[in-house]
């Protein structure tokens, strides 16, 4: 009787803890309840102070196979814009804005408006971001000429979300010319923790939209169509994480090139006696930045290194296919004229590439094509000693360039008559 | 009777006590390895330092086996007795003691850490270290061969899974961030296994299951096997982690590991979110670590006081809720992980060794070669 008790008496203080531990699950998540967040927009007030913030979430009732006709159909997606004096502040302002709780497990791409990437430190104005424990590591980034969120309010043509256009512009940037590689947000963490600098893919409206034909304007709704584009690239600072310059299409195909993470470029070239153009169109790039240290960093009696004693030299290797000619004399079948043709994209590659190093080096003090690094791996005791200020120093080291090209290919036809 | 309980009856096989070692050693520093490594080296060369630290523990492991080897049938609670005396055995292994249960709860609180950043938000960590502590215990009870059984079950699935989920890290992989190799020096190599080595702590475990092997003559293949398989797995880690996230930012990441894994990306794909796999792996790898500290603690009190190892696992669960609960932030979380490998460095390393010395000197126990006459006797 009394063992009968005892395990009455047990079995119910079971019963009481177990109703205390399973009083429900703190971390339910209802998907409707959950407003996902695919794309944040910085900008800075006038006054530069403050920041702006602009979040676009997705609307799934409005995307896809929902009925048209009938009742106005719902848009796939909102913007949110909140003013604040800190990203934390803003995020934590936009949850009494919205009913549902932001959720940035989706976050596909953040633009950084020239005006903030000048003003802020990016490396403080991501902090939030690289915090946030929901964020992924490969949310794309951009960097908008004018307003960034002005691009979140076109809706495109093509895709129902304008976050998922311009993700699909910016992603392959191996197979496109003019644009760099593909940011993402663990990239720019790895760069700005190891103060290096870096280039962001540059978000900019297209000029020149002078007819509908253009702009693909579709009846009434103005603001619609591909009025933007993603060329060229920003360059940011390592040391003080801020917008340094731009390099345009031209040069940023010279920067694919001296870092080889490409497989594309475009080159423009005319005939010598005509003056015609031949297009050649690179399909493999092979690049080697190789550092010279001439006597080997040792210099009797001191301790630095003189940067005289530093050199580089690029090596670019393209392999390529003639796409198009203007020349109505060009023949591919005859002797010669691939060696013609291989030696003048030679030559204008070597331009460019000169063109950019120059920018590069002297116009934006910066070393975004990875010479340091590797300094670093060949020559790791000189670079302790040139590491502190090394951009300054990288801004009057030579480069030699070697650029070879050979013409593999010239599509389906070889000459026109 | 209850004497007799205490006494290693269990047997274990010499795979087993391989699998157990490796499942040992396999635990929470798989998310945070690499930073402490980099804060110190400065240099890609981290898992230079991984190996090096892994090779000192075989060797250290080693010597507490041939120690244990002297006192077949005996645990490390029980033969420090006979090498060193009553009373000084008796505190030695009451510190030993010490150091499991705060391993222990050591590991409890790096979970629930966890556990609160990625997955369970909202939940007190509270509920999820109790209920830890509780599927634990079930298994501890249960004694040496029912633990060894789930690690048998656990490790391949941690290592595939570990191993599949490096396999996809490589998308992001540049060798170039592991360049220049030796770039600061061997010096530096030397310098960085000090926080290396302690990702290996937890073989001293061999000194209590040399104890229980069936034939305790291949337990120094079973801590060399089981010592390689942690090498292994943490150098290709540190390697991945190295050559994607860069020395640079590692430095910079509270749980690098885990952010490597955020990084993945295969869009296009069913699964977007890989992070869920990581961490099942990882729970799994604290479970085993916990479940062996907490028995080990439990084994430990049961010896030294002669009474059924059972009782005391229930009395060291609430201790070991409160050391968990005594950190006050992930800072002071790492500095006890700090705290607590230099303390296994003491026990794993250095005691031992002294051990060995002492008991050479005191002509106690029996040398190798007794190994094939011999019984039990005390």
């Amino acid at each position: 009787m009394m063992e009968l008790t005892r395990k009455f008496l047990l079995l119910n203080i079971l019963f009481i803890i177990i109703t205390c531990i399973l009083t429900g699950c703190w971390d339910r998540v209802e998907l409707e309840e959950l407003l996902i967040v695919v794309g944040l927009a910085f900008d800075c007030s006038e006054e530069a102070d403050s920041i702006i913030i602009t979040q676009q979430y997705v609307n799934p009732k409005g995307i896809g196979g929902g009925e048209k006709g009938g009742t106005t159909q719902k848009s796939p997606y909102a913007n949110i814009i909140v003013k604040g004096c800190n990203v934390s502040d803003v995020l934590e302002k936009s949850k009494n804005m919205e009913g549902r709780r932001p959720n940035y497990e989706h976050l596909k791409l953040i633009i950084i408006s020239e005006d903030a990437a000048r003003a802020f430190n990016m490396y403080k104005l991501l902090n939030a971001i690289l915090r946030h424990p929901e964020t992924p590591r490969n949310t794309n980034i951009l960097i908008s000429e004018g307003k960034a969120r002005s691009f979140f309010e076109i809706t495109p043509n093509t895709e129902d979300v304008p976050v998922f256009k311009m993700l699909m512009i910016s992603s392959n940037s191996k197979f496109k010319s003019r644009i760099p590689p593909t940011l993402k947000l663990g990239d720019i963490s790895k760069s700005m923790a190891g103060g290096k600098s870096f280039t962001v893919q540059r978000l900019v409206m297209r000029d020149g939209i002078e007819s509908p034909l253009d702009t693909m304007v579709t009846d009434t709704a103005p603001g619609k169509g591909d009025i933007y584009e993603i060329n060229g690239a920003a360059v940011i600072r390592g040391d003080t994480y801020t917008l340094a310059g731009w390099l345009n299409e031209k040069e940023t195909n010279g920067l694919n090139w001296i870092t080889g993470k490409t497989e594309s470029g475009v080159v423009e070239i005319k005939d010598k006696g005509t003056g015609q153009i031949i297009v050649y169109e690179a399909h493999k790039v092979k690049s080697k930045i190789i550092p010279i240290v001439s006597r080997d960093g040792k210099v009797p009696g001191n301790n630095i290194v003189p940067q005289e004693d530093i050199s580089f030299t690029v090596e670019c290797k393209i392999d390529g296919t003639i796409i198009e000619d203007w020349l109505m004399t060009a023949n591919a079948f005859e002797e010669g004229f691939i060696e013609k043709v291989e030696l003048s994209v030679q030559k204008e590659v070597f331009c460019i590439v000169e063109e950019t190093l120059n920018k590069v080096q002297k116009e934006l003090k910066t070393d975004i094509a990875g010479f340091g690094k590797q300094l670093n791996i060949k020559y790791p005791k000189v670079w302790e000693k040139v590491k502190d200020n090394w951009e300054e120093i990288f801004s009057d080291i030579p480069v030699n360039i070697k650029v070879e090209t050979y013409v593999r290919d010239y599509g389906r036809q070889g000459s026109k008559k | 009777m209850k004497a007799i309980i205490n006494q290693p009856k269990d047997k274990i096989s010499t795979t087993q006590t391989a699998v157990a070692v490796s499942s040992i050693i396999i635990g929470a520093a798989i998310l945070t390895m690499a930073r402490p490594a980099a804060r110190i080296m400065n240099s890609p060369d981290i898992w230079l330092s991984v190996i090096f630290g892994g090779l000192i523990s075989i060797i250290l492991g080693i010597i507490l086996v041939k120690l244990s080897q002297r006192f077949p049938c005996k645990t490390f609670f029980q033969f420090n007795q006979i090498i060193i005396g009553k009373l000084p055995g008796r505190v030695l292994s009451i510190i030993t003691i010490i150091y499991y249960i705060i391993l222990s709860g050591f590991e409890i609180r790096m979970l629930s850490e966890l556990v609160h950043i990625y997955l369970l938000i909202r939940t007190p960590m509270e509920i999820v270290m109790i209920t830890f502590i509780c599927v634990g215990t079930y298994l501890t009870v249960g004694g040496i061969n029912s633990i060894v059984r789930v690690f048998e079950l656990y490790l391949p699935v941690v290592i595939l899974l570990l191993f599949g989920i490096m396999l996809l890290g490589l998308q992001h992989f540049e060798l170039d961030n592991l360049r220049p190799v030796l770039g600061k020096g061997f010096i530096n190599v030397i310098k960085g296994i000090q926080a290396t080595i302690l990702i290996y702590v937890g073989f001293e475990i061999m000194m209590m299951l040399t104890a229980f092997m069936k034939e305790p003559k291949k337990a120094v293949k079973a801590v060399i096997v089981g010592i390689g398989i942690p090498i292994l797995l943490y150098t290709i880690i540190s390697i991945i982690v190295i050559g994607v996230l860069t020395v640079d930012e590692a430095k910079t990441l509270a749980w690098p590991t885990a952010s490597l894994v955020n990084y993945i990306e295969y869009s296009g794909g069913f699964i977007e979110n890989f992070q869920i796999f990581f961490l099942i792996v990882w729970i799994l790898t604290i479970y085993t670590t916990f479940v062996s500290f907490h028995y080990m603690a439990s084994l430990g009190m049961g010896q030294v006081f002669n009474k059924d190892f059972t009782v005391f696992t229930y009395v060291s669960n609430p201790i070991i809720y409160i050391i968990a609960l005594l950190p006050q932030n992930l800072d002071e979380v790492f500095k006890l992980g700090d705290l607590i490998g230099y303390m296994g460095i003491f026990i794993a390393g250095i005691v031992p060794v002294l051990l060995f010395i002492i008991a050479v000197i005191r002509k106690k126990g029996r040398k190798r070669k007794g190994w094939e006459n011999d019984g039990i006797d005390t």
